[in-house]
């Protein structure tokens, strides 16, 4: 009964926000409020996601187990970022900076790693996939597109020149296509596969 | 350079080079500088979410709402306090109609703009890049744009070809036989090369914005010694 | 009637016969024998006469019994003058039918004879013994198999190296029997001996018969080391290296086998057989190779990688090094701007003072930097094209970024920036935000937050394609007349591209190749864009490179520890 109801819930959600595609003006109204109830859902999702993390390494520190020392830091890091965050305005400067001042460096350094990362990999694409269609291709397209990202051809509009280049520089744009037109699809079909409850990813267990 | 711009300097600096120490392999100063990281970004999301989204859609009408304002808030309420309850080992069937609300929602919302954002609009191109009237590039030759449009058609399709979906090919003749018919085949190792391509690019686009990122960090660490160096 | 009764087969010949109708056996000498005809039995339908059959059959059982079952031999069969003795004593008897004593005879002669029923018989008795060898093995595996668990769950400080050691040394047959011996001694003294016999012929695991001792015995391991100097002086050496601490014998003694009974263990340890000693030798031979450290990884290719990963970086951040440092701007880039940028420039231009601007944040810290030299030249041109403009985030940190992007980009004349909030998923607030009422309709009263406000034009800063996409699907299926133009980091730009073909995007810039074309170089990005150029070059050199030396293992080569 209780599986019954969820799958209801989800069809009639699902099929009255796909009407609003169809009935903008007169379902507005009834579909900003579902809307407004999944942001709130979301939201507390994420808080309890959070709790989640926050709980693990509260055992962690609890029983002093290994690493027991970096979760004590998540902790505190944790505790000093809801204190400045509540007793502070949003628009405050210093939280701002407290925030920023650690994210951006990690977040950047992290995707700095990448690139040396990607550079290693480049040397390796042939070693470990061989000389195939998609590979020879991939490495083709990554070089035209990284020699044309240094701007050193620069044709003159109008010419033959500029065309070709044109049209090389278009090249990827089918299988870009091509693969959105699949994620859409496959969108579409998960999405069906849910409202008509055959798929139930709300359903606990395996 | 003030004292404010000091710290943060200092802890961007210590921070930067903590990261990047795992060039030489994972190591403390690595793991103690993404567990700070970890605890930050929680607290911030904490402090985000209990601001921008629980103040202003269940606590304040609840509590500073009009009559009616409250009763719709209700079922927001209920259902929150399902997802909460949820979590508790025994309660955790609880969970199924938020969950399922919010799993119809999506799949809505993913429909509708897979469809009418994305699909539609996509394969009406490929078809329009044959008419002159839709041509955004005015300066290439008529020749040229129907070039590119044929060579578009062939590998939207192609691309196409290479996914199948995860359905098996069943011949009629020969039921053993799941290999597909030869004009798809072939159809497939075009897009097959297409899907390189394209790859090729998003391939080089990515190491654009990670290189960039390090010339950042270069550029901030170099800045912040000369800084200190030179006496602020 | 007199007939002649074939000594290898026992088929009746009629007299006068030299040579056996059935089996051609010589005759010669076979003494005729008279057959009264009345005693002949209907072995088709008459079944007293099947009794006596199986009633012989039985007899036959019960004979077979007294046999090796495992070797299936059968005495050997007696001389033809024992049979005819036997025929003479049975004159003296009650009467066997003929037919019957032929059955016996064959019974006797030839194992195949004996019978289906028979047969069947011996099959289950032989398949019965297997059965319990099998279940005596399925018992032992158990036992090493929940021995080794226990090990296993206990944490590695309380399982000290000696039990390696100790496991290790226990290969040496001669120490293991000294062990049984003194086991054997403790706990069956008048077995020792004979146990002493049964080690000599059994070679290897003695682990087994120790594990079995000591769920038997009382003793402790402590005891066992105690008993050592007693022995002769010649096994000190062994009780040294056999000595383990208390914290394994306690660990040896918290193993629990409830479902094996001691007096089963001790008839095991007894009656194991070659066979299942050596199971149980490759068993603890399996247990000792998981617990050894393993060797180091013969080839050097994690160190080469990793030292290769080291050399890349550290080359990379040289050089972009010294061209940021050292470099000097280099000239001014004169290129052609692509179609899409010259769209967001034209709109740009385009644009009316008091326009309504909607910016979205949809990027991470990580591209703080790239977003702030692409989007700093359109920011002001809306900036200074006096429109109003809110913000909207789908990123967590939006507009702490916003207010950052603002602060570095210099903005001049900052008009009041309205907060629209954040919205977790771009595609709830994407489709909340362009659903529309009906006209002269107000928002109802419970709806608070979500915004229902016209733009004018919407601009999304994004760093993902997934983001921004769902903005794009949302919008342009509920409101297609509002354009929208994107501010991309080079990572989305490819994705994105074909939304700019197809016409749903007004205008489009990824990336710092972009945005230099489109405001050329200054004092800020003309560094950048050369050290960027450097980086590029060497990307280029290494996918040539890579190209150059393929694996010489074939197609799918080494993939050395990267995985």
């Amino acid at each position: 009964m209780k599986r019954i109801i969820a799958i209801l819930v989800a069809s009639l959600t699902g099929l009255t926000v796909l009407a609003g595609y169809f009935f903008q003006a007169q379902l507005a109204n009834l579909t900003g409020l579902l809307i407004e109830w999944g942001i709130l859902l979301i939201g507390l999702a994420g808080v309890i996601g959070i709790g989640y993390l926050l709980k693990m390494h509260l055992v962690r520190v609890a029983h002093w187990q290994k690493g027991s020392l970096l979760s004590l830091i998540v902790l505190v890091a944790f505790l000093v970022t809801v204190g400045i965050g509540f007793f502070l305005p949003s628009e405050s400067a210093f939280f701002r900076n407290w925030v920023l001042n650690i994210q951006i460096p990690v977040e950047t350094s992290l995707l700095a790693i990448l690139a040396v990362t990607m550079l290693f990999a480049s040397l390796r694409i042939i070693r470990t996939r061989g000389w195939t269609l998609m590979s020879a291709s991939f490495l083709i397209s990554a070089l035209i597109s990284l020699i044309l990202n240094l701007h050193y051809l620069n044709p003159a509009i109008g010419t033959a020149g500029a065309e070709w280049l044109e049209f090389v520089r278009r090249l990827p744009l089918a299988g870009l296509r091509g693969i959105l037109i699949g994620i859409a699809l496959g969108g579409l079909i998960v999405g069906l596969r849910v409202l008509l409850g055959m798929d139930r990813p709300y359903e606990d267990g395996p | 350079m003030n004292m404010p711009e000091l710290v943060w300097g200092v802890v961007g600096f210590l921070l930067t080079v903590m990261i990047l120490s795992y060039f030489i392999g994972d190591n403390f100063f690595f793991r103690l500088a993404a567990y700070l990281f970890v605890g930050v970004t929680a607290g911030f999301l904490t402090v985000l979410i209990a601001r921008q989204i629980l103040w202003p859609y269940l606590l304040q009408p609840l509590l500073g709402g009009t009559t009616y304002q409250r009763l719709w808030v209700l079922i927001p309420l209920l259902l929150s306090l399902m997802l909460i309850l949820s979590q508790i080992s025994q309660l955790r069937a609880l969970g199924r109609i938020p969950l399922a609300f919010l799993a119809g929602l999506t799949a809505a919302l993913v429909i509708g703009g897979s469809v009418f954002g994305t699909m539609i609009p996509q394969m009406r191109a490929v078809v329009i890049d044959f008419r002159p009237a839709a041509w955004r590039i005015e300066s290439r030759s008529p020749w040229m744009h129907t070039v590119d449009a044929v060579v578009m058609l062939i590998g939207v399709i192609g691309t196409l070809s290479y996914f199948h979906f995860g359905s098996r090919f069943k011949r009629k003749t020969d039921s053993s036989d799941h290999s597909r018919p030869r004009l798809l085949q072939a159809l497939a190792h075009i897009g097959e090369v297409f899907i390189g391509l394209a790859l090729g690019a998003v391939f080089a686009g990515i190491f654009s914005s990670a290189l960039l990122a390090m010339i950042d960090r270069i550029a901030f660490l170099g800045g912040w010694i000369a800084r200190w160096v030179g006496g602020g | 009637m007199l007939v002649l009764i074939c000594s290898e087969c026992g088929a009746e010949n009629p007299l006068g016969t030299e040579k056996c109708l059935l089996c051609e056996a010589s005759l010669e000498g076979v003494v005729p024998v008279d057959l009264p005809r009345d005693d002949q039995p209907d072995l088709a339908g008459d079944e007293e006469h099947l009794t006596d059959l199986l009633h012989s059959l039985k007899q036959d059982e019960d004979q077979d019994q007294l046999f090796d079952g495992a070797d299936g031999e059968f005495p050997p069969s007696p001389d033809h003058d024992e049979i005819l003795e036997d025929a003479e004593q049975a004159d003296d008897e009650p009467q066997v039918p003929e037919w019957l004593y032929r059955i016996r005879q064959r019974a006797q002669t030839e194992p195949d004879s004996i019978g289906e029923i028979t047969q069947k018989i011996n099959a289950a008795r032989a398949s019965l013994e297997t059965a319990q060898k099998e279940d005596q093995e399925l018992q032992l595996r158990s036992v090493l198999q929940k021995i080794q668990g226990e090990v296993e769950k206990k944490p590695p400080d309380q399982v000290p190296d000696e039990i390696e050691d100790s496991e290790e040394v226990g290969t040496s047959g001669s120490m293991h029997e000294n062990w049984l011996r003194r086991i054997r001694k403790k706990h069956r003294p008048a077995e020792a001996e004979d146990a002493k016999e049964i080690l000599s012929e059994r070679e290897g695991d003695s682990l087994l018969h120790w594990l079995v001792a000591l769920e038997n015995g009382e003793q402790t391991m402590e005891e066992l080391v105690e008993e050592a100097p007693v022995d002769e002086a010649g096994r000190a050496e062994d009780t040294k290296e056999t000595a383990i601490s208390k914290g394994s014998e306690q660990a040896t003694r918290e193993i629990i086998l409830d479902d094996i009974k001691g007096t089963q263990l001790e008839a095991m340890a007894l009656s194991i057989s070659r066979e299942e000693q050596a199971r149980a030798d490759q068993l603890a031979a399996t247990m000792r190779s998981d617990k050894e450290k393993r060797p180091a990884h013969t080839s050097d290719r994690p160190a080469l990688n990793r030292g290769l990963r080291l050399g890349i970086g550290f080359l990379l951040i040289t050089i972009l090094s010294l061209v940021l440092f050292m470099g000097r701007p280099g000239e001014r880039v004169s290129g052609v701007a692509a179609p899409h940028m010259r769209d967001m420039v034209e709109w740009v231009g385009g644009l009316q003072e008091n326009s309504k601007v909607l910016l979205v944040m949809d990027y991470s810290a990580a591209f703080s930097g790239e977003m702030t030299l692409i989007a700093t030249p359109i920011l002001r041109g809306i900036f200074e094209a006096g429109a109003e403009v809110s913000t909207l985030s789908s990123a967590p940190a939006g507009r702490l970024l916003f207010d950052l992007l603002v602060e570095e980009a210099t903005l001049v004349d900052q008009r009041v920036v309205t907060d629209l909030g954040y919205y977790p998923v771009g595609s709830f607030g994407a489709y909340g935000l362009a659903r529309q009422t009906l006209p002269g309709e107000n928002e109802p009263e419970f709806a608070l937050t979500l915004p229902v406000k016209s733009f004018d034009a919407i601009l999304i800063l994004g760093d993902d394609y997934e983001g921004v996409m769902a903005w794009i699907e949302q919008i342009k299926s509920l409101k297609p007349d509002v354009p929208i133009l994107l501010i991309l980091s080079a990572q989305a730009g490819p994705l994105l591209q074909p939304y700019w073909e197809s016409g749903q995007v007004a205008g489009m810039i990824s990336g710092i190749a972009d945005a230099v074309n489109l405001e050329g170089q200054n004092s800020v990005s003309s560094i950048h864009w050369f050290a960027y150029r450097v980086g590029i070059v060497l990307m280029i050199l290494m996918l040539v490179i890579g190209m150059s030396f393929p694996s010489s293992r074939g197609s799918l080569g080494d993939e050395g520890g990267e995985r």
